[in-house]
C-alpha cells in the first residue's frame, strides 16, 4: 500500500514546551484516520506540521515523499471554527474561489475554467444555492461545507479537517460525515475530532494523541488506551455516559 | 468664505491632505478593523511619539523621526506575531508606554524653549500648512495600487490567515506589509488629528461603512468617503469656531458613529 504521510521521531516545541514528542506514524493512501486527544494535546499542531506552516524541531515529516512545504498543494485544510473571521464581508462563492488562488501574483483574475470548477465543487458539496450569500448569514453546517469546498478547490490528495463538527447540529453532522465518506473514495482523510461517537461509525483507523502518540490502528479501541491518552477516566469526557460508543458500530443516538 | 479665511493655497493643501489621509484610512483602517488590530495599531501610533521627541532633541524634522519609529514599531509587532507570542497584548502595552516615555524624556532633554507637542498629540490645522503633499500622494498611490493588485489575496488572508498561508497565497510577508502600512498611515495622520486620535480616524469610518456594505471593496470606498467628509467638516468647524481640529474631526466621526448605530446590518 502506498504511504501518504510518513512521520518519524517528530518533536515540536512552543515556548520551550513539547507539544509533540517522539511521534511516529504512517498514514496509508486512502485511509480515513481519526485523531482524538485532549485540548492542548497537539492535534492542531500536527495538522500544521503536515501542512508545512509549523516547523518540526526534530524529526522527519514526508508527504508523498516530499517535505510539507513542497507538498503544500497536495494537502487540503479545513480549519477549526474559531480560526477564521466569520463576520468578514465575503460571499460563499468568493471563499471557495480562494482555494484556487495559489501563490501571490499581482492582478490575479479567475479564469473561466476556474469559475466552472468552483461551481461544480459547490454543486457536489451541496452549497450551490448559497453561492451569492454572505458568509456571516450561514449556519454552522453550511459554513463547514463551504470550508470543505474551498479545501477541495485546491485539488488535494489528502484532506485534513480540524474539528469540523464542533459547533453544528446532529443532522448537519451526519450529512458532513456522509460527504467525507464519499470523498474518502478519492482521497486520504484525516479527521481531528472530539466527537468520539463518530470514530467508530465512520473512521477506519484512529490515532490517540496527547503530546505523544499513544495508539494508532483500528478504530476499535479499549478504554485503557483512551484513558491513557486523555490522562483521565473516559467517563469524564462523555459527561458520565459509559463509553460503549467505542465498541458498537452505530451512527447516532449513542451519546444522548 | 473659507478661502478668505485661510487663503486659496492653504485651502487646497487642506483639501488634498484630507483626501489622501481619508483614502489611506479607508483602506488601511478597514484592514485594521477586520483583523482586530486596533491594539497593535495603537501601539505603533504611540511608539511614534518617541520618534517625534528624538527629532526635537537631535534637531531633525520630527516627522522623519516619527516615520522611523513607526517602521521599527511595525517590524517589532509583526515579528512578535510571527513568534506566536502568548503575551502579545501585554507586550504591545509595554511598547505603547515606552514610545510615549521616550518621547517625553527626549523633549524634556532638549535645551531651550520646550516645543509644542500638543500639535503632535492631538493634531493641529496650522500644522497641515507644513505638510508636504508629495510624499502623502505617493504613499496613497502605492497603497491603492498594492491593494488593488493583491485584492483577492488580501481577502483570503483577512478571511482566514491560516488557510492563506497553507495554500501559499499569503505568507508572513503580508503581516509585515500591513503593519508597515499601519505605521505609515499613522504618520500621515499625525498632522491632521495627532497620535492619540489617529486610531479613531482609522477605525471609525470603516466601522460605520462596514454596517452598510457587503463587500470589502465597497467598505473601503465608503470608509474613504466618510473619512473625507469627517476631515473636511471637522476642519471647517475647527476654523469657524476656533476648536482644536483633531478633536473636532473625531467628535464629528463619533457622533455619526453613534447616530448610525441603529441602522444597517
Amino acid at each position: 500500500m502506498k504511504i501518504a504521510i510518513e512521520i518519524k521521531n517528530l518533536n515540536v516545541c512552543y515556548n520551550g514546551n513539547f507539544v509533540l514528542r517522539n511521534v511516529n506514524m504512517n498514514v496509508a493512501e486512502g485511509e480515513f484516520l481519526g485523531i482524538i486527544g485532549p485540548n492542548g494535546g497537539g492535534k492542531t499542531t500536527l495538522a500544521k506540521v503536515i501542512l508545512g506552516i509549523k516547523e518540526a524541531r526534530e524529526g522527519d515529516v514526508l508527504v508523498y515523499g516530499m517535505t510539507p512545504e513542497k507538498a503544500r498543494g497536495l494537502v487540503g485544510y479545513v480549519p477549526q471554527f474559531n480560526t477564521f473571521e466569520k463576520d468578514f464581508p465575503i460571499s460563499v462563492g468568493e471563499v471557495v474561489l480562494t482555494g484556487l488562488l495559489g501563490k501571490a501574483k499581482p492582478f490575479r483574475r479567475y479564469g473561466k475554467e476556474e469559475l466552472i470548477k468552483a461551481d461544480s465543487i459547490m454543486e457536489m458539496v451541496g452549497i450551490m444555492h448559497l453561492k451569492e450569500k454572505g458568509v456571516k448569514t450561514l449556519s454552522g453546517g453550511e459554513t463547514q461545507k463551504m470550508l470543505i469546498a474551498r479545501a477541495l478547490a485546491t485539488e488535494p490528495k489528502i484532506l485534513i479537517l480540524d474539528e469540523p463538527t464542533a459547533s453544528i447540529d446532529t443532522k448537519s453532522k451526519d450529512s458532513i460525515y456522509d460527504l467525507l465518506r464519499e470523498l474518502n473514495k478519492k482521497m486520504t482523510i484525516i479527521l481531528i475530532t472530539h466527537d468520539l461517537g463518530v470514530i467508530s461509525a465512520y473512521v477506519e483507523s484512529i490515532a490517540c494523541l496527547n503530546v505523544e502518540l499513544f495508539y494508532h490502528g483500528e478504530s476499535e479501541i479499549n478504554e485503557n488506551i483512551i484513558e491513557h491518552t486523555f490522562g483521565c477516566p473516559v467517563d469524564l469526557l462523555a459527561h458520565g455516559v459509559p463509553h460503549r460508543v467505542l465498541k458498537h458500530h452505530k451512527k447516532e443516538g449513542e451519546r444522548k | 468664505m473659507i478661502e478668505d479665511f485661510m487663503g486659496i493655497a492653504f485651502t487646497q493643501r487642506v483639501f488634498f491632505s484630507a483626501i489622501f489621509a481619508s483614502i489611506l484610512c479607508g483602506i488601511i483602517g478597514t484592514v485594521i478593523v477586520e483583523k482586530n488590530m486596533v491594539m497593535v495599531s495603537g501601539g505603533i501610533a504611540h511608539m511614534v511619539f518617541g520618534g517625534v521627541g528624538l527629532g526635537f532633541l537631535m534637531g531633525f524634522e520630527p516627522i522623519l523621526g516619527a516615520f522611523a519609529f513607526a517602521l521599527a514599531g511595525a517590524m517589532i509587532m509583526a515579528a512578535m506575531k510571527k513568534k506566536d507570542s502568548r503575551h502579545m497584548d501585554g507586550t504591545i502595552g509595554v511598547l505603547w508606554a515606552l514610545g510615549m516615555a521616550l518621547g517625553s524624556i527626549f523633549i524634556y532633554l532638549k535645551p531651550g524653549e520646550p516645543p509644542d507637542i500638543h500639535a503632535y498629540l492631538f493634531g493641529d490645522i496650522e500644522a497641515v500648512r507644513l505638510l508636504d503633499l508629495y510624499p502623502m500622494a505617493l504613499l496613497t498611490v502605492v497603497t491603492i495600487a498594492l491593494t488593488w493588485a493583491y485584492m483577492k489575496h488580501l481577502k483570503s488572508y483577512l478571511f482566514d490567515e491560516l488557510f492563506a498561508e497553507a495554500t501559499g497565497s499569503a505568507n508572513g510577508f503580508f503581516d509585515y506589509l500591513i503593519y508597515v502600512f499601519v505605521g505609515v498611515s499613522v504618520v500621515v495622520l499625525l498632522r491632521l488629528v495627532g497620535i492619540i486620535l489617529a486610531i479613531a480616524l482609522l477605525t471609525i469610518p470603516p466601522m460605520i461603512a462596514g454596517r452598510f456594505t457587503k463587500r470589502i471593496e465597497t467598505t473601503m470606498a465608503l470608509a474613504s468617503v466618510l473619512g473625507l467628509v469627517f476631515s473636511l467638516a471637522g476642519m471647517f468647524l475647527a476654523y469657524r469656531y476656533g476648536l482644536p481640529s483633531g478633536a473636532a474631526i473625531i467628535l464629528l466621526a463619533c457622533g455619526v458613529f453613534i447616530a448610525t448605530l441603529p441602522m444597517g446590518g
